[in-house]
């Protein structure tokens, strides 16, 4: 499952349990307040009828009185009719009446007969399901989806503010941007603060390991350069000299080179892209290293199925490319003990706009992770500025293809891939 | 020496003279009156209170100076109640008993007046309006200052045998909820019989307003001269409204609970402005009872007083029981209660005696019209 469908899943798992305790809660609310309602209305009607029986306890009292003249049992009908009471009852006062299921009832002394009786009022009871009706289900479930939404969208804000955004700022810390982090939450402080840290110190194990390699380069050349001069000060033969000359000349474009390949790993390599021959172009590079690949034994095995495949691309700087890495096989073979010394090149048109260009050697191969060999001082060589393949990657993405490390099956040793569009868009 | 022989002089008359005036304290004669007040029913409304108020408070004024002679002073205790909580007249009478109350000057409503009576059995108590044979079976502590039902009955009986030709028919209709209206209706029936008229159906009802749909049929069948109907008057106006749509010419009897002229009957029933018929009343007729007394007359002799005295029946027996009681005591001058309890019951044959006899009114087109008084 990918991220978008892992969000996608969250939220809906998020909604569905919020929507289960909303509904789980409407219900319970529903029930609570029918319940409640009930309660209420049979307390009030409960209080209600002991109103009215107090008054005709009162009256039939009266009744009672008058003895023979009154008309105690036409009271008590009259009140009955009055008051809208279903049944009233005289008993004596040291009688419980009877509960009917379902009736409300109450039983009040009948006041000023020296509590010889008392009254027993009862009506209809009020219906239970009644109180549990549409519109208050209704009205639980408004509620309680309201306050659940409100909840989700104030957690979303919530994580947008203290997470989301706190997390776009430490990736613009990453890039070097000043951002301010007032009210992010402690522990998202405490890490930009490491962030920063980290990248101030890597920057400057960057800067001191860059410089060392390109120095290094650098100085082995001006070494050569230097006993080559200090030689030629002295007498010689006029073909010494001469040779000598030619050393020094030939040491300066790996002078140049070198200073190139610092500047290129730090700034945008440009490209000037015209319709060539990438087959021509490999055997330029093959050609470059070709006569030390012979002087020490290796063997270049050269595949390529069309004679020439034209792909719109700089030839200058895909040749570098090319160099850099044959010269890395070359140097990573011309230590090795095997009986033959192998780099196999294979060149083919994999899509109808698409080559793909391989190297592979049995050389000492690459480290486990053999991707990281693109990163900055992530050099296999004892010597080496690290910038190489770096720079190379970058030629290649210039040329919106591709470059990927890895072992090589066949020759135990590193491979390397590169995929180019015949057509590069610019 | 001389200065001081004329204060020690003075000091010893002043002396004397408080003494005096300390033994000349009056004493406090507790009178309760109480009356029940019913919003719904215009006999009892706010404006019969205001009028029974004033009706007190110039019995008093008119016999202050009388019983202050006799060295008494009337002090009174105005209980109102709901008229629908009839059991407040036991309560209330019970507490004015308690209280030390002299009198209790009890509701008009027989119920109500027999239901005080048990409440306070020994205190003296007048009625102004009860009419119920109870009321005048009690003993000579308590009595009404109104004709029996009985002998309003048989006034009523005797006037519309007059009327109708013998052997008239007639149905009567009754709250049974008001017992003194029961009363009445068998007082009236046993009357009627004497004098040959016939009683056709009595119809018993209860509530304000009754179902007497049932009724039409028998009545349409009978065709009665008249209706008793001895209700009070909301009941009454609402029967008379619905049986004067069967015939409009129907003739209709009423007892004391008509009320009178003053109040008139309340009910939206068009039908009341043409209803005829007649009743009686055990009260002085309207503004024609104060002459039949002496406090009365007193009033009849200062006109801005007569005009401002209120009309009813009610005020005029009010004040002529303030009169009477203030005669007892000024007669019998009683140290206490108990000693007045003892001059009234002994006495009383000769005061509360209702000078009026039975006033005759007619309904004529849907307004009561004193008509004579019958002694």
């Amino acid at each position: 499952m990918n991220k978008p469908q892992q969000i996608k899943h969250y939220i809906f798992h998020s909604w569905l349990v919020a929507g289960v305790i909303a509904f789980s809660a409407s219900v319970i609310l529903f029930f609570a307040l029918g319940f409640f309602s009930y309660n209420k209305a049979t307390e009030i009607a409960k209080l209600e009828l002991a109103e009215k029986a107090t008054k005709a306890a009162r009256r039939i009292s009266a009744e009672l009185l008058l003895e023979g003249r009154g008309s105690p049992e036409s009271v008590r009908l009259q009140m009955q009719k009055y008051f809208n009471i279903e049944q009233i009852e005289i008993l004596p006062i040291n009688q419980i009446a009877q509960l009917n299921s379902g009736n409300i009832q109450v039983q009040v002394p009948v006041p000023n007969l020296e509590s010889k009786f008392s009254l027993v009022a009862s009506i209809k009871g009020i219906t239970y399901y009644n109180h549990f009706n549409f519109l208050l289900l209704v009205s639980c479930f408004s509620l309680i989806g309201l306050i659940v939404i409100s909840g989700l969208w104030m957690q979303i804000k919530y994580l947008k503010r203290h997470v989301i955004k706190p997390i776009e700022s430490l990736v613009a810390i990453s890039t070097g941007e000043k951002v301010a982090c007032d009210n992010w939450p402690t522990e998202l402080q405490e890490i930009s603060d490491k962030l920063n840290q980290s990248f101030r110190e890597r920057e400057q194990v960057v800067y001191s390991q860059v410089a060392q390699g390109v120095i290094h380069d650098i100085r082995t050349l001006l070494q050569s350069l230097q006993v080559a001069t200090d030689l030629a000060s002295e007498k010689q033969s006029e073909e010494r000299f001469k040779n000598l000359l030619t050393i020094s000349k030939s040491k300066l474009p790996n002078l140049l080179a070198i200073v190139n390949t610092a500047l290129d790993g730090s700034r945008e390599i440009k490209i000037k892209s015209t319709l060539s021959d990438l087959i021509k172009t490999l055997k330029n590079s093959i050609e470059t290293n070709q006569a030390i690949a012979i002087s020490k034994n290796i063997k270049i095995d050269f595949e390529t199925r069309p004679d020439s495949l034209f792909a719109a691309h700089d030839p200058i700087q895909l040749e570098r490319v090319f160099t850099n890495i044959l010269k890395n096989a070359v140097e990573a073979v011309e230590d090795q003990q095997q009986a033959e010394k192998k780099i196999k090149i294979t060149c083919e048109s994999i899509l109808p706009n698409k080559v793909k260009v391989t190297f592979e050697d049995n050389g000492h191969g690459l480290p486990p992770k053999a991707e990281s060999v693109f990163r900055l001082l992530k050099s296999t060589k004892t010597h080496g500025s690290g910038l190489g393949l770096l720079v190379s990657r970058k030629i290649v993405e210039a040329h919106f293809g591709n470059i990927k490390a890895s072992h090589s099956i066949d020759l135990k040793g590193a491979r390397f891939e590169i995929e180019l569009p015949r057509e590069v868009q610019l | 020496m001389k200065f001081l022989i004329i204060c020690l002089l003075n000091l010893l008359f002043s002396a004397s003279a408080f003494s005096l005036s300390d033994n000349k304290q009056l004493i406090k004669v507790k009178i309760s009156f109480m009356e029940a007040l019913a919003p719904r029913d215009t006999t009892s409304s706010e404006r019969f209170q205001k009028e029974y108020e004033y009706a007190v408070q110039t019995g008093k004024d008119l016999t202050r100076e009388k019983l202050k002679s006799c060295g008494y002073e009337i002090t009174e205790e105005k209980v109102f109640y709901d008229a629908s909580d009839n059991l407040q007249a036991f309560e209330q009478a019970k507490k004015s008993e308690a209280s030390g109350a002299w009198l209790i000057v009890g509701p008009r409503r027989s119920n109500h007046y027999l239901l005080a009576v048990k409440g306070a059995p020994e205190t003296p108590s007048v009625s102004i309006m009860a009419s119920a044979k109870e009321v005048f079976e009690l003993n000579s502590l308590h009595l009404s200052l109104a004709q029996s039902n009985q002998r309003m009955a048989e006034v009523l009986a005797r006037e519309v045998k007059n009327k109708f030709k013998p052997n008239a028919k007639y149905l009567s209709i009754v709250s049974e909820d008001c017992v003194s209206c029961v009363d009445f209706a068998e007082s009236f029936d046993a009357s009627a019989r004497k004098l040959k008229l016939k009683n056709s159906h009595q119809l018993k009802i209860s509530g304000e307003q009754p179902n007497i749909d049932g009724l039409k049929k028998l009545f349409l069948k009978e065709k009665p001269d008249f209706v008793l109907i001895p209700n009070y008057s909301m009941v009454s106006a609402y029967l008379m409204g619905i049986i004067s749509t069967w015939n409009p010419k129907i003739y209709f009897l009423g007892g004391d609970g008509w009320g009178d002229a003053k109040y008139g009957f309340v009910h939206d029933s068009p039908q009341l402005s043409k209803v005829n018929g007649m009743t009686v009343k055990g009260l002085p007729p309207v503004s024609k009872g104060l002459e039949f007394f002496d406090l009365g007359k007193e009033i009849l002799k200062n006109p801005s007083l007569a005009s401002a005295f209120p009309a009813s029946g009610s005020a005029q027996a009010l004040l002529k029981a303030i009169q009477d009681v203030s005669d007892i005591i000024c007669k019998y001058k009683p140290k206490d209660k108990t000693e007045f309890a003892q001059n009234f019951k002994e006495n009383v044959s000769q005061y509360f005696k209702n000078p009026w006899g039975v006033s005759v009114y007619k309904l004529s087109e849907g307004e009561i019209v004193f008509d004579k008084t019958v002694k």
